[in-house]
């Protein structure tokens, strides 16, 4: 069963949504819908992440320890999850900008020049 | 990585409340998508499936579900749970127990540092194992070895002795050991110590070890015992230490050691007289093979230097724990085959009842799959089921083997020797859970592969009879057919064993075993000097004789079947063997005269012992078949000479005056050797055993025996008091039990076999409803049908036995030490297990087939 994708966005590459959450998350702790949103209003739509994604993705983290979850009043005024980052998951954004930083260089290399 | 699995665990432990989480917050996630006018959400299953996936261990997760799926699936069926559950208790059960004796009598470490660098060395002459070594030869091989940390001897004899302290005298057992025994087999002293130098020195204190049980018995407390004094046949010894809680090597039952010391006792013996085990303990890194080239090397060095005592002999070692358990061991192997062969058939059995029962699932299998369970997941789920049962019935099992390790040592012949195991220790433990899960998985892979395949649409719906239950036929039968070829080798080993029992039990003992009552009297050296023995034992002999209820009395040095007693060289002074190392031997017997005539050994030649031989008189000799057949071939050995090593320079020489028939001297179905009897009055010896013909049953003369024996002398008692026939049970009950446990186990699986070919046919037989049905409609007798059933099941036992026979011969060829007088490939038994194993199968297919033919036609196609 595959999950619903949306035909307008460009496909999401693997292993960018780690980054991009937890770089999200660096500003401030967000529930899971401000962190989706966000990335949906940043990208100016092109990069839409789904729930079947972004949870599973945020579990992920948790069971790393990179981000932390606790449980908050919304702007709605509905009980939410706010995740925010914690030490060793700032240790980890560094480590994955870094390492993106250096694949993408890579990747405009070959492309100037090959 | 700590902290990950911990968290894990955490999650593990909170997962209901990390659920509710979940959905709360994607409930809210819908909510707001809602609110901003988005729409589509994905499928929340997945997303929580997806979820719960990154937290948990998979496997763990998965392993859990199906586990309390399996107790659920099981609770459903209760027929098939309970049948298979005590099939497989039984199987599990009967294989710890056997496993539990096994492991104590030939696996366990013997209770000694270091087990594994302790070897037993035994004579062997011209490379046959012959037994025993000489005290002089020790000595020689203890100075030139150089493999060895250790180098020490036990006597092989244990002698009973009259042991007396302040107190009460009492018997006990009593035997010699090198003084460095204790130490070399690494065992430290309960309270005392070992024997010290001066102890060992030849003419030092003399000092002996007991045993932690003499130790209480005597003195309350084992700390008690060392220094104390204690007379031993009169002989005063100190106690130097206690030996520790239960040891036992060699010999069973031994209280008192006491140290060998060169030129004393049995250690002055030459070098002709061989009386001593050895017992070394190897030096690390050495191995078995190296210290036998050694061996080797200085047995040639003896043979030359002492030819006469010395040529041919060797000693062979071997590892300690083996060495004393091979007697044991093919009956053990013997034993555990047969248990492991009846669990195989119980898997079998149990193997075919999933295999019915899935066919009855399919429905609920087919809506898993529909619902997307991979067929690995479904045959997961039944394979689980499948070990779940297991470990149930292992439990159960385990109980049982509790219960019955008690009883197996008596079974399997070992008795109340030292061998037999105490509790159920935790390697037993570890073997009853591996059998019960490596059975489940063995019984539950091809049902669960079977009972997963094919499952389509149309099994959806109730009554769905696919093609599947016909391809699940021919795994049934093969099951069935395996069943049956395993009872068939079970039933050919047990009918084996059973006949080779009866052929022991009425072999010709060479003399009369009813009416017997036996004992043994022990006169103490000091008060009865030779000529107060014969006046002791003549004249109990004529008062037991008239006594009532006493037909004859007899009096020897060594019973039948019960006392081997000891051989000595004797050879026929007419061909003498080259060299003293050649001497034949012969049993040696010493009897008051009467003695053939109560046991009814035959006198087939000359004349019983009488009053004339006595001190003084020429010196006479009574011979058995066995000996004038090596010594005097083809002659009449009436009036010559038969000459006898005596200990000193020249040989004895005594006149033959009779033959005796061959009598079993050992045990039961020995092949005869030769034995020669003294005149008592010619050779009065301390110790005798009587046997007295009684007219009823022989306990009834123990009164006036113990009666007349007090009136001559108040301090002697009478010992072991037995009936004859009670001994030759004893010396049969290992056959007798061995043959026992494995016709119960031929039995159990005939009955297996036999269940397992009925619910077969009987689940073919339904299946088949409307095949049949549509049969008879079109014409088919109710005797065509029956027919129809009967070949099906014939070939199915056909096959089976087919089978069976080609692995009996094959297995049986095992059977062949435990065997008398029936050969392994016995056609009569084969053929009457065979015919039997048929008849019984053929009986098992009665009833499907009578039901198969009562089949009314029409009612059977309207169920199509």
């Amino acid at each position: 069963m595959r999950i619903l994708a949306m035909p307008s966005s460009a496909e999401f590459p693997p292993g960018a949504l780690t980054l991009l959450v937890l770089r999200i998350l660096h500003s401030g702790s967000l529930h899971g819908y401000a962190i989706a949103q966000r990335i949906r209003l940043l990208t100016g739509d092109v990069l839409e992440v789904e729930e079947g994604s972004l949870y599973p993705a945020l579990q992920r983290m948790l069971l790393k320890g990179w981000v932390m979850a606790r449980w908050g009043v919304s702007e709605t005024g509905r009980r939410a999850r706010f995740y925010r980052l914690t030490a060793s998951g700032r240790k980890r954004l560094e480590e994955e900008m870094a390492q993106h930083d250096r694949v993408t260089s890579a990747i405009q290399l070959v492309l100037r020049n090959a | 990585m700590i902290l990950e699995t911990l968290r894990r665990l955490w999650y593990l432990l909170n997962r209901r409340r990390f659920e509710r989480a979940l959905a709360e917050e994607m409930a809210f996630h819908q909510e707001m998508n809602t609110r901003e006018g988005r729409t589509g959400f994905g499928n929340t299953l997945r997303l929580r499936e997806q979820a719960r996936d990154a937290w948990g261990w998979l496997w763990v997760d998965i392993l859990w579900r199906d586990f309390l799926y399996a107790l659920r699936a099981l609770r459903k069926a209760p027929g098939f749970t309970a049948a298979a559950v005590a099939v497989l208790s039984l199987g599990v059960g009967g294989a710890t127990a056997m496993f539990s004796l096994m492991h104590s009598v030939l696996l366990k470490p013997l209770p000694f540092e270091d087990p594994a660098r302790l070897t037993l060395g035994r004579r062997t002459l011209n490379g046959v194992l012959n037994s025993n070594v000489s005290a002089p030869d020790y000595f020689d091989y203890r100075e030139q070895v150089s493999s060895f940390e250790g180098f020490a001897a036990i006597c092989v004899m244990a002698r009973k002795a009259t042991v007396a302290s302040a107190d009460e005298p009492e018997r006990a057992y009593f035997t010699y050991v090198s003084p460095d025994f204790f130490r070399i087999l690494g065992v430290t002293a309960e309270a005392g110590r070992w024997f010290s130098a001066d102890e060992a020195r030849p003419g030092g204190p003399d000092a002996v070890v007991v045993s932690a049980d003499f130790a209480r018995r005597r003195w309350g407390d084992v700390r008690k015992a060392p220094g104390e004094p204690l007379a031993i046949n009169g002989k005063a010894y100190t106690v130097a230490g206690v030996a520790p809680e239960g040891f036992r090597l060699v010999h069973d039952d031994v209280d008192l050691w006491a140290p060998m010391r060169r030129g004393e006792e049995v250690a002055s013996l030459g070098r002709q007289f061989h009386n001593w085990w050895v017992v070394a303990r190897l030096k690390p890194g050495v191995t078995l093979a190296t210290a036998q080239r050694e061996m080797d090397v200085i047995n040639t060095r003896l043979a030359r230097q002492y030819p006469d005592t010395n040529t041919g002999k060797g000693l062979r070692l071997d590892p300690l724990q083996t060495a004393l358990a091979g007697p044991y061991a093919a009956r053990l192997f013997v034993l555990m085959a047969a248990v492991g062969a009846a669990l195989l058939i119980a898997c079998a059995n149990v193997a075919g009842l999933s295999l019915a029962r899935g066919s009855a699932r399919r429905s609920e299998l087919a809506v898993r799959a529909a619902l997307g369970a991979s067929r690995v997941r479904i045959a997961g789920q039944l394979l689980t089921e499948s070990v779940v049962l297991a470990l149930a019935s292992g439990a159960l099992g385990v109980a049982l083997a509790f219960w019955l390790h008690r009883l197996l040592p008596f079974v399997a012949g070992l008795g109340g020797s030292h061998l037999a195991p105490g509790g159920l220790e935790w390697p037993v433990l570890l073997f009853a859970l591996a059998v019960s899960a490596l059975s489940g998985v063995l019984f539950g892979l091809a049902p669960a592969w079977r009972n997963s395949s094919h499952l389509l649409a149309q099994d959806l719906a109730p009554g769905g009879r696919s093609q599947a239950s016909r391809s699940g036929g021919t795994l049934r039968s093969a099951l069935v057919a395996g069943q049956v070829a395993m009872s068939l080798v079970l039933l050919a080993g047990a009918g084996l064993l059973i006949r080779s029992f009866g052929r022991l039990s009425t072999a010709d003992l060479g003399f009369e075993a009813r009416h017997l009552l036996t004992g043994e009297i022990q006169l103490p050296d000091s008060a009865y000097p030779p000529d107060r023995r014969i006046q002791f034992f003549d004249g109990l002999r004529e008062e037991l004789a008239a006594a009532p209820g006493v037909e004859a009395a007899g009096f020897i040095t060594a019973l039948p079947v019960r006392n081997p007693g000891f051989d000595l060289s004797a050879w026929n002074p007419e061909r003498p063997p080259a060299s003293p190392v050649q001497r034949p031997t012969a049993m040696r017997r010493v009897a008051l005269p009467g003695y053939f005539r109560a046991v009814r050994i035959p006198l087939l030649r000359g004349r019983d012992f009488d009053r004339r031989d006595r001190e003084g008189a020429p010196l006479v000799a009574i011979v058995n078949q066995e000996l004038v057949r090596r010594l005097f071939p083809g002659a009449d050995p009436l009036g010559r000479r038969l000459a006898v090593d005596n200990f000193g320079p020249q040989p004895s020489f005594f006149e033959i005056v009779g033959v005796a028939g061959d009598a079993s001297l050992n045990i039961v179905g020995e092949s005869p050797y030769p034995a020669m009897y003294f005149s008592y009055y010619q050779q009065p010896d301390a110790t005798m055993r009587f046997a007295l013909r009684t007219e009823g049953s022989p306990e009834s003369v123990t009164g006036a025996v113990r009666r007349l024996v007090r009136a001559r002398d108040a301090s002697i008692p009478v010992e072991s008091v037995v009936a004859m026939e009670r001994i030759l049970g004893e010396s049969l009950a290992p056959a007798e039990a061995t043959a026992t446990l494995l016709g119960v186990l031929a039995g159990l699986a005939l009955l297996l076999a036999a269940t397992g070919l009925y619910g077969s046919l009987a689940y073919s037989v339904a299946q088949r409803t409307g095949e049949i049905g549509l049969r008879m409609a079109l014409g088919a007798q109710p005797a065509d049908v029956l027919r129809l059933v009967v070949r099906q099941a014939a070939l199915l036992a056909g096959a089976g036995v087919a089978i069976g026979l080609a692995a009996s011969l094959v297995v049986t060829r095992f059977l062949d030490s435990l065997l008398y007088g029936v050969p392994p490939a016995d056609p009569a038994t084969l053929a009457a297990v065979s015919t039997g194993l048929l008849g019984v199968t053929l009986l098992a297919a009665g009833v499907p087939a009578r039901r198969a033919a009562r089949i009314d036609p029409v009612i059977a196609l309207r169920r199509e």
